[in-house]
C-alpha cells in the first residue's frame, strides 16, 4: 500500500512537473501534448512516405479541413446562399492512433452574411462536420476547429457563431479550437477551449518590397506586445514554400517553387522559411506567449514541401 | 446603336438608383416594354388557394376527400398534407387518441388509420429527400427521422392496400429515384403504374420521375417521349442538349401538342416564348421585326392547333396566332384572327386576354373620332376594374417604392395601349387635351390606388423604408418631387406646347364630359401642380401676365416642394449668387411683367433703355444661369422619348428669347442719350471695355479704369453670358 502510495504521488509530482506549458498558457483543459498536423487539401490521400513521416515524427493530431462555407449566388431568388464549398474528398484511410480534428474555414463573406442566423449555421457546420468524420471513419473526435479571418467588424457575429459550437460540443464531450491570426491577438478571443495560433502568412503577399510573406519575425514582433492570451494556444509553424510572381513589381500569381518561368518584366520571389527562421519565431513567440498548451503543428503535410526540411529541423520545429 | 441605348439606359438606371441624390427618380417603365401576350394562368385554383403551389394539390385533396369524406373541408385536407410538417404529423400519429379541430385529422386518427400510416411514410420520404437536397447534405447525416429511403421504398413498396396502392407507388417512385435507383423506377411503372388509367393523379405524379429516369438511364429519346407526354417543354429541351440534340422550342412544342395538344405546360412554354418575341421587337422598336423560322414555325403550328381540332381551347391559339401576326406588322391580319378568337372555345382567362388585344388593336386600327372616344371610354373603364379588383400586396409595395412595370399585367397592359398607341395617335388626331388626360392616367392611376410613398435610406447597412408618406403627404413634403416631373405625362405637357399645357389645366379644372372627370379622377391633377406646370411654361415663351395669374395659384406648401432652386439673381450679367426662395418663379413674374409695362410707360429713352437692358437680362438669365424659371430639366432626371431628343439650348422658344434679350438690349443702346445712363447699361451688361473705351469720363468709366484688372471682360473672353450680347 505504502509502495502504491508512493507511486500515486510520484505520477502526480511528474505530471505537475511536465505540466502543459507555462503558467501563461496552462489552462487547456485537454492536456495531452502531442505532435500535429494540418492536412489542407481538397482530396485526403496519404502516400507512404506521409504515413511513415508521420510515424517518424510522433505525429498523432492531423487537423483536418473537412470544407470551406462559402457564399454563393441563388440564382432561384437573386440572393446569395451560405454553402459548404471544396468538401474534401478521402480516397485513404485514416492511420491507425491519428486523432483526427475536423476543421472548416469560414470565408468573411460567409460570415457577414450569417449575421443573425448563427445558430442556425452552427448548427449545421457542426454537424456535417461530425457526419463527414464519421462517414470516412476518422474515428473518436474530441475537438473541432473553426478557421475565420475575423475582425473587429465581425467579430460580434464570429462570437455568436462559437459560442453556439462550443455549447453543442460540450454536450457531447467535445472542444472547439479557433485559428488566431496575428492581427486578432488584439481582440478578445471568441467564446472557445482554446486556439492556434497561425505562425504562417505573416507578410503581405502582394507587395513586392516583401521579403518573405509565409513567415519573418519582423512581421512577428509586432504583435508580440503582451503577455499570454486569454484561451491556451498553440502554434501552427510553416513548412512550405512557393514562388510570388510579380509583373512590373504587380502581383501576378502565386507559383510552385519550382517554376522559373518570367517573360519581361517579370521577377519571382521565391520563400521558404528556413528553419532557423522558424526557430527564431518559435523562441519568440515562446517567450511572449510561453510554450504550446497542446503541442506544435505543422502546416501542412505535403511530402513534396516537408522533403525541403531534415527529421531533425522537423524534430526542432515540433520539440515542445 | 441598340447598344449603346441600352448601356446609356442601365447607366442611367445605375445612376439614378439611390434616393440620396437629389436627381433619383422612381422607374416608371418604359410601355412599350410591358408585355401583353397572356395565356398562361400561374395563380392558384380559385376554389382552393393551394393548385400552384405544388401541382396537383387541388385535385389531390378532392381525391382524399373522396377516399375519407366529402364532409371533410378541402382547407383541412391540404393543411394535414401539405403544411403539416414531419414532427407536427409524428405528434398527431403519437397521440391519435386526442381531439383534434382538423376534421381530416380526427378522421384519420380515430376512423382510418391506413391513412395515418401512409401520410408518416410519406411525410418522413419528402423530409428526407428535401434534407438530401440540401447542399449541406452528407452522408451519413442524422436525418432525423425514424426510417432510412431504403426503408420508405421497401414499405411502400409492400404495401398491398388497394385504396392507397397507387400512393404508395408514387412515394415508392419518389424514394428510388432519390437513391438513384433508376431502373427499379422504370421497372415498377412497366410493370404497374403504366397500366393505371390515363386520368390517375398518381400516374401523372410519377410520370416525370420515370421521364427523368430514363434520362439518367442513358434513353433520352424515351424521356423526350414522356416529358412531351405531360407536356414539359423545358425538360424535353434539356434533356436533348444534354443528349447533344438540337431541338428548338417550338419543336418541342409541335411534339407536346402531338401528344398532349391540351397540357397545362403549354401555356407557360407558349407565354415565355412569345414573350421573348414581344420583347425582342418592342423592346428596340427602332428595329424591324425579323420573321425568324422559329416565328414562322409557331405562328403556322397556331393556326393548326386554332383549327385542328385536338385543342380545348382554340381561341388560345387564335389570339397567339392574332399576337405574332401583329408582331410582324399586320394589325389588319391580327384584327381577323382575333376575330376567330372572340368567337372560337375559350376560358375565362383568355377572353380577358382577348379583351385586353382588342383595345390594342382598336387603338391601332379605328379612326379617332368620337365614336371611337365612347369605345375607348368604355374600355378603359373595365380595364379599370381589372386595374382595382387584381392589385395585390405585391404590387401595392413595388408601386410605393415607386416602380411600375411589367411586374403588374393590368396596369401594364393599360400602360402600353395608352401611353404606346393611343396617345401618339390622339396628339396626330389633334386631341391633345385627351392625350394628356390619358397619359396622366396611364401614369397616375395605380399610385392614386395604392396611394403610398415609401422612402428608403441606408441604415445600419441596410436599405430600408425610412419614412411611409400618403401620396398628397409625399407631395407636400419638403423632400424634392421625384415622380410627378419623371412621367410621360410630364414629358408630354413640357413638350407639347403652352396652349395645349394650358388648356388641359383648364379642362382638369373644368371638365366637360364623364369621359374627363372618368381620366381627372385617375390621373392627378393638383391644382398646384398643373398650375406651376403651365405658369412655367408661361415663363418660358416670355407670357409673364399669365404665368403670374397661374403661379399666383400655387399654394406656399407646395412651392417648397419644388424640384429646381434658383441660385443666382435672374437680373444680373454677372453670375451673383442670391439667398434662394420658394417663390422664385412668382417673384421672377412678377418683375418681369413690371418691367414690361414700365418701359412700355416710360418714356425718358435712359431710363426706359435701363429698365429695358434689366428686362432683357431677365429674359436671358431665365434660359442660362436660371434655367429653373422656365423649365425643370436639369432639375429633375427623366430620360424618354421627347426629352432626349430637345435642345434645350437652341430650341425655338429659346432661339425667340435670346432674340428678343438682344434685339431689347440694342434697342437700349440705341435709344440711351446720356452717357452716365450708357455707362450704366454697359456695366450692367458688364462690357467694362466698352465703359472703359467709350465712357472712360463717366462715373462707371472711373471705376472700371480704377479696378480693370478686376474685371473679368479685360481677360476672360469665355465669358459666355458676358459676350452674349456683344
Amino acid at each position: 500500500m505504502e509502495h502504491l502510495l508512493k507511486v500515486i504521488f510520484l505520477l502526480i509530482g511528474a505530471s505537475v512537473f511536465m505540466g502543459c506549458g507555462d503558467e501563461r498558457n496552462a489552462t487547456a483543459n485537454r492536456c495531452a501534448k502531442r505532435n500535429s498536423v494540418y492536412y489542407w487539401e481538397t482530396v485526403f490521400e496519404l502516400d507512404s512516405t506521409e504515413r511513415s513521416f508521420l510515424q517518424r515524427h510522433s505525429i498523432s493530431r492531423i487537423y483536418l479541413r473537412m470544407f470551406d462555407v462559402a457564399t454563393e449566388p441563388d440564382f432561384l431568388n437573386g440572393t446569395s446562399q451560405i454553402v459548404p464549398i471544396a468538401t474534401t474528398k478521402f480516397a485513404s484511410s485514416i492511420p491507425d492512433n491519428i486523432e483526427i480534428v475536423p476543421v472548416t474555414y469560414i470565408t468573411i463573406d460567409a460570415l457577414r452574411a450569417m449575421a443573425g442566423k448563427e445558430p442556425e449555421f452552427a448548427s449545421l457546420i457542426v454537424e456535417r462536420l461530425l457526419a463527414m468524420a464519421s462517414y470516412n471513419k476518422c474515428g473518436k473526435i474530441s475537438e473541432i476547429q473553426l478557421d475565420c479571418d475575423w475582425t473587429s467588424t465581425t467579430k460580434n457575429s464570429y462570437n455568436r457563431l462559437c459560442e453556439t459550437v462550443k455549447d453543442a460540443l460540450s454536450s457531447k464531450g467535445m472542444d472547439l479550437s479557433i485559428t488566431v491570426r496575428l492581427h486578432q491577438l488584439r481582440e478578445t478571443p471568441p467564446p472557445a477551449d482554446r486556439g492556434v495560433l497561425m505562425l504562417y502568412n505573416t507578410g503581405a503577399l502582394k507587395n513586392a518590397e516583401t521579403y518573405n510573406s509565409i513567415l519573418h519575425i519582423d512581421d512577428v514582433v509586432p504583435y508580440m506586445k503582451q503577455d499570454g492570451y486569454a484561451i491556451p494556444l498553440d502554434y501552427a509553424f510553416p513548412v512550405f514554400g512557393w514562388g510570388v510572381k510579380f509583373k512590373n513589381n504587380k502581383f501576378v500569381s502565386i507559383v510552385s517553387y519550382d517554376n522559373h518561368d518570367i517573360s519581361d518584366n517579370e521577377f519571382i520571389r521565391y520563400e521558404r522559411p528556413a528553419a532557423s527562421e522558424i526557430l527564431e519565431v518559435k523562441k519568440l513567440v515562446g517567450q511572449k506567449l510561453g510554450k504550446p498548451a497542446n503541442g506544435n503543428i505543422l502546416y501542412h503535410l505535403d511530402e513534396a514541401q516537408l522533403e525541403n526540411y531534415t527529421d531533425y529541423e522537423i524534430s526542432q520545429i515540433l520539440f515542445n | 446603336m441598340k447598344y449603346l441605348r441600352f448601356f446609356l439606359i442601365s447607366v442611367v438606371s445605375i445612376l439614378s438608383d439611390s434616393e440620396v441624390f437629389a436627381c433619383w427618380v422612381p422607374w416608371v417603365d418604359m410601355p412599350r416594354w410591358n408585355n401583353m401576350y397572356r395565356v398562361y394562368d400561374n395563380q392558384p385554383e380559385p376554389t382552393l388557394d393551394i393548385e400552384g403551389h405544388y401541382p396537383g394539390a387541388g385535385r389531390n385533396c378532392e381525391e382524399w376527400q373522396e377516399l375519407t369524406s366529402k364532409a371533410i373541408p378541402l382547407e383541412d385536407i391540404y393543411q394535414v398534407v401539405y403544411q403539416m410538417t414531419l414532427e407536427e404529423f409524428e405528434a398527431v400519429y403519437e397521440n391519435r387518441n386526442a381531439a383534434y379541430k382538423n376534421k381530416f385529422t380526427e378522421w384519420i386518427t380515430k376512423k382510418d388509420t391506413s391513412i395515418l400510416d401512409f401520410l408518416l411514410l410519406a411525410k418522413n420520404n419528402e423530409y428526407i429527400r428535401l434534407k438530401r437536397n440540401s447542399r449541406w447534405y452528407y452522408p451519413s447525416m442524422n436525418m432525423g427521422t425514424g426510417m432510412t429511403l431504403e426503408e420508405v421504398a421497401e414499405k411502400a413498396l409492400a404495401n398491398k392496400d388497394n385504396r392507397l396502392r397507387d400512393r404508395y407507388l408514387l412515394q415508392g417512385v419518389r424514394a428510388l429515384f432519390s437513391l438513384s435507383k433508376y431502373n427499379e423506377c422504370i421497372e415498377l411503372w412497366e410493370t404497374e403504374i403504366s397500366s393505371l388509367p390515363d386520368d390517375n393523379l398518381m400516374r401523372q405524379l410519377v410520370q416525370p420521375y420515370i421521364a427523368g429516369a430514363e434520362f439518367h438511364a442513358n434513353r433520352a429519346d424515351k424521356a423526350v417521349e414522356y416529358f412531351a407526354q405531360i407536356g414539359d417543354v423545358q425538360s424535353m429541351l434539356f434533356c436533348m442538349n444534354r443528349a447533344g440534340e438540337e431541338i428548338s422550342t417550338v419543336d418541342a412544342l409541335e411534339l407536346v401538342c402531338e401528344h398532349a395538344p391540351n397540357s397545362n405546360f403549354i401555356e407557360k412554354a407558349l407565354q415565355s416564348y412569345v414573350r421573348k418575341f414581344e420583347s425582342s421587337w418592342e423592346f428596340w422598336r427602332e428595329d424591324e421585326f425579323v420573321k425568324t423560322p422559329a416565328y414562322e414555325k409557331l405562328y403556322a403550328l397556331s393556326i393548326e392547333m386554332a383549327r385542328g381540332g385536338n385543342s380545348n381551347n382554340p381561341a388560345m391559339w387564335y389570339y397567339t396566332a392574332a399576337f405574332l401576326a401583329d408582331l410582324d406588322g399586320n394589325a389588319a391580319k391580327a384584327s381577323y384572327l382575333l376575330g376567330q378568337a372572340e368567337s372560337s372555345k375559350s376560358t375565362p382567362y383568355i377572353d380577358e386576354s382577348i379583351k385586353v388585344f382588342r383595345i390594342y388593336l382598336d387603338a391601332k386600327l379605328l379612326p379617332y373620332n368620337s365614336s371611337y372616344e365612347d369605345r375607348l371610354f368604355a374600355q378603359l373603364k373595365w380595364l379599370d376594374i381589372k386595374i382595382q379588383d387584381n392589385i395585390d400586396d405585391h404590387v401595392r409595395a413595388e408601386t410605393a417604392r415607386g416602380y411600375i412595370g411589367d411586374n403588374y399585367y393590368w396596369n401594364g397592359a393599360m400602360r402600353r395601349i395608352v401611353l404606346s398607341e393611343v396617345c401618339p395617335r390622339m396628339i396626330k388626331a389633334g386631341k391633345k387635351v385627351r392625350a394628356l388626360q390619358l397619359a396622366n392616367m396611364a401614369d397616375n392611376r395605380l399610385f392614386s390606388l395604392v396611394n403610398e410613398w415609401n422612402l428608403y435610406d441606408w441604415v445600419d447597412d441596410e436599405y430600408k423604408v425610412v419614412k411611409t408618406y400618403t401620396m398628397n403627404g409625399y407631395r407636400y413634403s419638403d423632400r424634392f418631387n421625384r415622380l410627378d416631373y419623371s412621367n410621360h405625362f410630364f414629358e408630354m405637357i413640357d413638350s407639347i406646347g403652352v396652349d395645349n399645357a394650358i388648356q388641359y389645366v383648364q379642362r382638369a379644372n373644368r371638365p366637360q364630359s364623364d369621359f374627363d372627370r372618368f381620366l381627372n379622377s385617375r390621373g392627378y391633377t393638383g391644382s398646384d401642380y398643373l398650375n406651376d406646370i403651365a405658369g412655367t411654361q408661361c415663363l418660358r415663351n416670355m407670357r409673364y401676365k399669365e404665368a403670374l395669374e397661374y403661379l399666383g395659384k400655387v399654394s406656399e406648401a407646395y412651392k417648397t416642394h419644388h424640384n429646381v432652386y434658383m441660385e443666382y439673381d435672374p437680373f444680373s450679367a454677372d453670375r451673383k449668387a442670391i439667398e434662394q426662395e420658394s417663390d422664385f418663379r412668382y417673384g421672377f413674374a412678377r418683375e418681369m411683367y413690371s418691367l414690361e409695362q414700365s418701359f412700355n410707360i416710360v418714356a425718358e429713352p435712359n431710363r426706359k433703355a435701363q429698365l429695358m437692358v434689366k428686362y432683357a437680362l431677365g429674359i436671358r438669365n431665365s434660359f442660362d444661369l436660371c434655367w429653373g424659371l422656365t423649365q425643370y430639366y436639369w432639375g429633375t432626371t427623366y430620360w424618354r422619348q421627347v426629352c432626349e431628343k430637345r435642345d434645350w439650348e437652341s430650341d425655338d422658344i429659346t432661339k425667340a428669347a435670346l432674340e428678343r434679350a438682344k434685339e431689347l438690349i440694342n434697342l437700349a443702346c440705341d435709344m440711351v442719350t446720356d452717357d452716365e445712363a450708357g455707362a450704366n447699361i454697359q456695366y450692367m451688361l458688364c462690357h467694362f471695355e466698352t465703359v472703359a473705351r467709350n465712357y472712360p469720363n463717366t462715373e462707371k468709366g472711373r471705376l472700371v479704369r480704377g479696378k480693370c484688372d478686376n474685371l473679368c471682360d479685360h481677360h476672360a473672353e469665355s465669358c459666355r453670358w458676358h459676350s452674349l450680347f456683344k
